[in-house]
This record gives structure tokens, sequence and C-alpha cells, in this order.
């Protein structure tokens, strides 16, 4: 075949092929299958992603609740010791109060033995219901004479003792709880998946935010205020049975004695505030303050009178600004015991709302009311917005069981924020599906220890609650992670915590140049 | 026969052979997209078993506080009811008490921790006091395609240790006394304190 038979060879089949169009199909669903398959791998791997998301949150969420916890079991430990302290405090006060006031009753009814005794005919009776009394006081004046040697014992005894237990406790606790904090951080986020989870607070250390007080004021006030008042009023109840020999009173005096002698007295201090159900029991008791629930509404009406309470059509009922509105016990009358108040804030305004038969206007009134609710009263006559000047603070003896108290900084120090890492490529193809941040992958959670009932460390009611990450996105880390020693900073504080693999981790996995491009 | 394709093609043309291509390759590409939805939709329901077991997680952990119990199942219905249902999902979400969630063929292990220190120390002591807990699902998918022919099962696990020791979950050492105190003993404590 020469060279001209091959080249008219080969426009035959030129023309042969451009004239045939069979299999063009088969190249076309070929090559859309094929996008088909690049499409269902896109979709395994955007799956694949978006669940281990998911799941990295997951896990960044449950550390930042878990490290959190243990910060808010640390307050509530504490709480708890304080409160058992200031229990015990108060039952230390009863005895010496009880211990005090008994004799002298005792000589009382022994007086009265004999005085009543010389009544004819029924003296003998009185005289056997006095030795009585008088049997029924010795008994516990010996059992608070043993009680005092053992749980006193002027400073010594067991429940002394136990406070300053307690105390070492909470020392023990404050240390160490963070720590339980970070552990327990990493290996809830190991159980969710990720390769490591680490707890961080405003300074890094999840540190518990308390600090040592001193037993006056600060377990002094919480007692008298609380089971020292309240155990106080049990007691004098039951001295009542004794009270011809004048024992309440007594007690009632011994009790205040007992309290200025070993916490100086509480005339300086916060008012003690007993609560009370009702204005009428608020004014008998030499009145105080009166808590209200505050509301604004509207009301109809069809004359330009406000009608009665129980009469009026509420609408747009919303929250008035105080919520709960305090007051003197005498308000709004001195002999007003309602539970409800209304006052008209402005109105009435007429407004038309349809026309009758004969075409005339219709009117309703419409006035904007503030309906008050009683609540509760706090007796005392002080001024909320003047409490009195809390007592001076008095240096520790170094003997006496100090309370554990919050820090100034605790509600900033009360944040955690979660770093939970994962190293993860797209399980298919993974070559040719890098993302922008490699294989490595964090995800953030914020959680907050708060305390719904009072911010206290009496009161055992911490808990924990997720929380937008703002120690992250409001620029409270930001500065931190931004400055070129963040990552010695971070090593050094996980190595000071003998948290190296952590921090060696972070170190290989060059974490920290995705902390802000998450 | 070469000659008679020959022929049918003189006779014919092209005309018709894409359509018999076309059909040819329809079922290829019918399988790619019936694979394409079926991984979306078990990715999404893949998901909402994640969503629902930390869902869980956490509403139990906020309301253990509250209550020792919890509500745990209380809160399990809910969620399947909130989450699951609507996709035609039914799930069995159970609770452990050990916090640890156990990678797939691995045995639990409670203790893992990082570092020496923490896996020597800490961990253990964290095995014996943490109250951590774990939930489990176990949750049935529903296919509108079912290639392998078998129904969907996800598992998944979410672990948190959430009860933070309140009043509510101790009770304070006078209640623990009167409660060993007991009987009349624990009238008469409860008459003064």
């Amino acid at each position: 075949m020469n060279d001209d038979e091959r080249g008219l060879r080969v426009t035959r089949l030129d023309a042969t092929l451009s004239r045939d169009e069979g299999g063009q199909i088969s190249v076309l669903a070929v090559l859309g299958a094929a996008a088909f398959a690049c499409l269902l791998i896109l979709i395994i791997n955007t799956g694949w992603t978006t669940s281990s998301k998911i799941g990295m949150q997951n896990a960044a969420d449950a550390t930042a609740i878990s490290g959190a916890t243990w910060v808010a079991r640390a307050l509530n430990i504490i709480s708890l010791n304080n409160v058992t302290s200031s229990q015990m405090l108060a039952m230390i006060l009863i005895f010496r109060a009880l211990d005090d006031s008994i004799p002298i009753a005792l000589e009382i009814l022994e007086a009265e033995k004999y005085a009543v005794s010389l009544i004819p005919y029924v003296g003998a009776a009185l005289a056997l219901i006095i030795q009585a009394q008088i049997i029924a006081l010795k008994v516990i004046e010996t059992s608070v004479d043993v009680l005092i040697q053992t749980v006193d014992a002027n400073g010594n005894g067991l429940f002394w003792t136990t406070m300053k237990i307690l105390q070492g406790v909470s020392l023990a606790v404050q240390k160490s709880f963070g720590f339980l904090a970070l552990a327990e951080g990493d290996r809830v986020a190991l159980q969710n998946g990720a390769d490591f989870g680490l707890v961080v607070s405003r300074n890094i250390f999840p540190g518990v935010p308390a600090e040592k007080g001193t037993m006056r004021p600060d377990l002094c006030d919480p007692t008298e205020r609380g089971p020292f008042t309240e155990y106080s009023d049990g007691v004098r109840t039951a001295t009542y049975i004794w009270i011809n020999s004048g024992l309440p009173a007594f007690f009632e005096a011994s009790r205040r004695a007992a309290y200025s002698s070993l916490c100086g007295g509480s005339t300086e201090g916060p008012p003690t505030t007993r609560r009370v159900g009702s204005l009428a029991e608020c004014r008998l008791r030499g009145g105080g303050i009166a808590y209200w629930a505050a509301v604004l509404s509207d009301v109809w009406s069809d004359t330009p009178k406000l009608p009665p309470m129980d009469a009026a059509v509420l609408f747009n009922t919303r929250e008035d600004t105080p919520k709960i509105a305090e007051r003197t016990c005498d308000w709004p009358s001195p002999f007003f015991n309602a539970k409800h108040h209304r006052e008209t804030v402005s109105g009435p305004r007429q407004v038309e709302i349809g026309k009758d038969k004969d075409g005339n206007p219709i009117y309703r009134y419409i006035f904007t009311v503030r309906d008050y609710s009683f609540l509760s009263a706090a007796l005392g006559t002080e001024d909320p917005a003047q409490p009195r000047k809390p007592p001076p603070r008095r240096a520790s003896s170094g003997n006496e069981p100090d309370p554990y108290m919050l820090t100034s900084t605790a509600k900033e120090d009360l944040h955690f924020l979660a770093i939970v890492y994962r190293d993860s490529a797209p399980p298919v193809a993974p070559k040719y599906f890098v993302s922008a941040l490699g294989v490595h992958r964090l995800a953030y959670g914020q959680a907050r220890v708060f305390n719904p009932t009072a911010f206290d460390t009496f009161t055992q009611e911490w808990q924990v609650t997720l929380e937008p990450a703002d120690l992250l996105e409001g620029g409270r880390l930001n500065g931190l992670t931004s400055s070129p020693d963040t990552l010695s900073r971070i090593r050094s504080g996980a190595s000071l915590i003998s948290f190296g693999n952590v921090a060696s981790f972070i170190e290989r996995a060059n974490v920290m140049q995705y902390w802000n491009n998450h | 026969m070469p000659g008679r394709r020959e022929t049918v093609r003189r006779v014919r043309g092209d005309a018709g052979l894409a359509m018999a291509e076309f059909v040819l390759t329809m079922p290829i590409i019918a399988l790619v997209l019936m694979l394409i939805f079926t991984f979306g939709q078990v990715f999404l329901e893949r998901q909402r078993t994640m969503v629902a077991v930390r869902e869980v997680g956490i509403r139990h952990a906020a309301s253990i506080p509250a209550s020792p119990d919890g509500g745990f199942q209380t809160h399990a219905d809910a969620v399947e009811a909130q989450i699951l249902a609507p996709r035609g999902m039914s799930a069995q979400i159970t609770e452990r008490p050990d916090g640890s969630c156990p990678r797939h063929g691995e045995a639990a292990d409670y203790s893992e921790v990082h570092d020496d220190l923490f896996q020597d120390i800490l961990a253990p002591i964290l095995s014996k006091i943490s109250a951590g807990r774990s939930y489990e699902i176990h949750a049935d998918g529903r296919r509108l395609f079912n290639p392998l022919g078998r129904d969907t099962v996800y598992e998944n696990c979410f672990a948190i240790d959430g009860n933070p020791w309140t009043k509510e979950e101790t009770g304070t050492p006078l209640d623990w006394i009167k409660k060993a105190l007991g009987g009349l003993a624990k009238e008469i404590a409860d008459v003064f304190f």
C-alpha cells in the first residue's frame, strides 16, 4: 500500500465515522455515570463530614458540661460544708443558751412549787404539776450538759473539730476539682469520639473560684439569718411547756447573749429578715417591706369610669419594670389587707368600636392600669435600697472554722470553654476532598456554672447550662489566642497541671493556627 | 452476521439506535441515583439519631439537679416523638450509669484519660466518684429504596457527666442523721430542726 492508497483509505474511514453516530449515547452515558458517581462520592463525603461535625459538636457540648459540672460540684460541696458548719454553730449557740437559761428557770420553778403548795385544796396538785416540770427540765439540763461537753467543750468539742475538718475538705475540693474538671472533660471528649478535649476558663486553668473567708461575719451572719433563727423558733416553742418559769424569755435573752459573745452581735450586720405571708402579720410584728408582683394591663370599659377589679376585662397584659415592687407593709392603706391592688396609670382613652343601627358611633374606653399582687413581706423597717453596713471583717484566729466564699471575680470565672479536636479525613478519595483545615477538626462548646437561687456558697444549688461560646466569639480569649505566646502559655499551663500529652498533641497538630479559623 | 447488519443499517440508518443505548444505560443511571438518594437519606437519619441521643443526654442532665431521678424515660419518649417519629423512625434509647461509650467492636474503657499521671491517679478516682452517664440509641430507619434488602439500623452513644450534686440530690447531713435515727427520734428531730 503506497502513500496515496493509504491516504485515500483514511479519508474514507473519516467520512464513514462522521456519518456513523452509533455509540455516542454510550459515551455520553459513561460520562454521565461518571459524573453521577462523583456526585455520589460528594454526597457520601459531605454526609460523612456533616455527621462528623455533629458528633464533634456533641462531644464539645458534653465536654463543656462535664468539665463545668466538676466546678459546680466543688461549689456544692463547699456550700454543703458551709451550711453544715452553720447548722452546727447554731446548735452550739442554742445549747449554750439552754445551758444558761435552764438553771434560772429551775430556780423559779422551785420557788413556784413552794408558793403553790401553800394554796389550800389545789396547792398540792399544782405543786405536783410543777414538780413534773422540774423533773423534765432537769432531764433536759443533764442532756444539754452532756451535749455541751461533747459537741462544744469551749471550742474543742466534736462540732468544732468537725467544722475544721469540713473546712479542710473545702480547701481540698477548691484546690483539686479543677484538675478533675480537666480530666473529666478529656475523658468525656474521648468517649464521644474526639481525639482530645480541653476545658479552659478565662484564666486557662478551670479553677474553682472560692477562697477562705472568716468565721465572723462570713459564717456567723448566714448562721443567724438561717439555722440559728429557725432552730431557735422551734426550741422557743417547746419552752412554752415551762412558760410559768419564764423559760421562753430567758432562752431568748440567753440566745442573743450567746450569739453576741461568739459572733460579736448582729446590730452592725444586715437586718435579720423573716418572711411573713400577709400584710396584717407584717404590721402586727412591727412593719417591714412588702413585695408585690407588678404587671401593666389595658382594661376595657363601657363607661369612662374604671370598672371594679373583678369585673374588668384585661387585655395586653405585660410585665412592669421592675417586676417586683417593694413597698412598706402599710401600703396601700394601713387598714387594707387585700392581696391585690390596682392603680390607674393613664386613661381613659376613647375608642370608636363601630356604629349602632342608627349610625351613631359606639365608644369604649381603655385604661392602662398597674396591678399589684402581694407576694410576701420581710419583717424589719430597713430601707432595702440602703442596707446597713456589713460588720467589719475580723481576722481569723486560725483556730476557727472559716467558711469558703466566692471570689470577687467568680462571675467571670464560671464560664468554661471546651475545645475538642479530631484528626479526620473524608472516607472516599480523601486526597481529592481536602478542606482548608486539612484533616484537623475542631469544635467548641461553652458551659456556665450558675445558681438559680442565690449566688453564694451557702446555697447548694449550683448547676450547669450550655451557653454561646462567647469566651471565644466575644473576644475574651481572642486577645489571648492572637498573641504570639499563646501556645507556650497553654503548653506551660498544661504541663503545670501534668497534662503534657494534650499540650504536645496541640503542638504536634498545630491546632492553634486553626483556633480562630473554625 | 456482518452482511445482515449492513443491510439493516442501510435500510434503517441510525434511527432507534440512540434510544436502545439510552434504555440500556438507564438502569445504571437509576442505580446511581438510587444510591445517591439512599446515601443522602441514610446520612440524614444517622444525623437525626445523633441529635436525638445528644438531646436526651442534655435534657436528662439538666433535669437531674431538680430531681435525682431526672425523668429519663420521659425525656427519651419526648425526644423520640419530637425528633425521630416525624421521619418515620423508631428508636430504643437506654441509659447506662458508667459514662462510657465504647467504640464499635471495643470493650468499654472507662479510664481513658490522657497522660500517665491522669491515667494512674485521676482516672481511677474518676471511675469511682464520677457520676457520668451514657445514653445509647438503637434506631430503625425507613428506606424509600432498599438496595441492600434489609432495614438500616443506627446505633449511637452520648456520654456526659451532668449531675452536680445539688441539695436535692444529696440531702443534708441533718437529713442523713434523721434518716439514720428513724422512728420516734426522727419525729422529735423534725420538731426542732
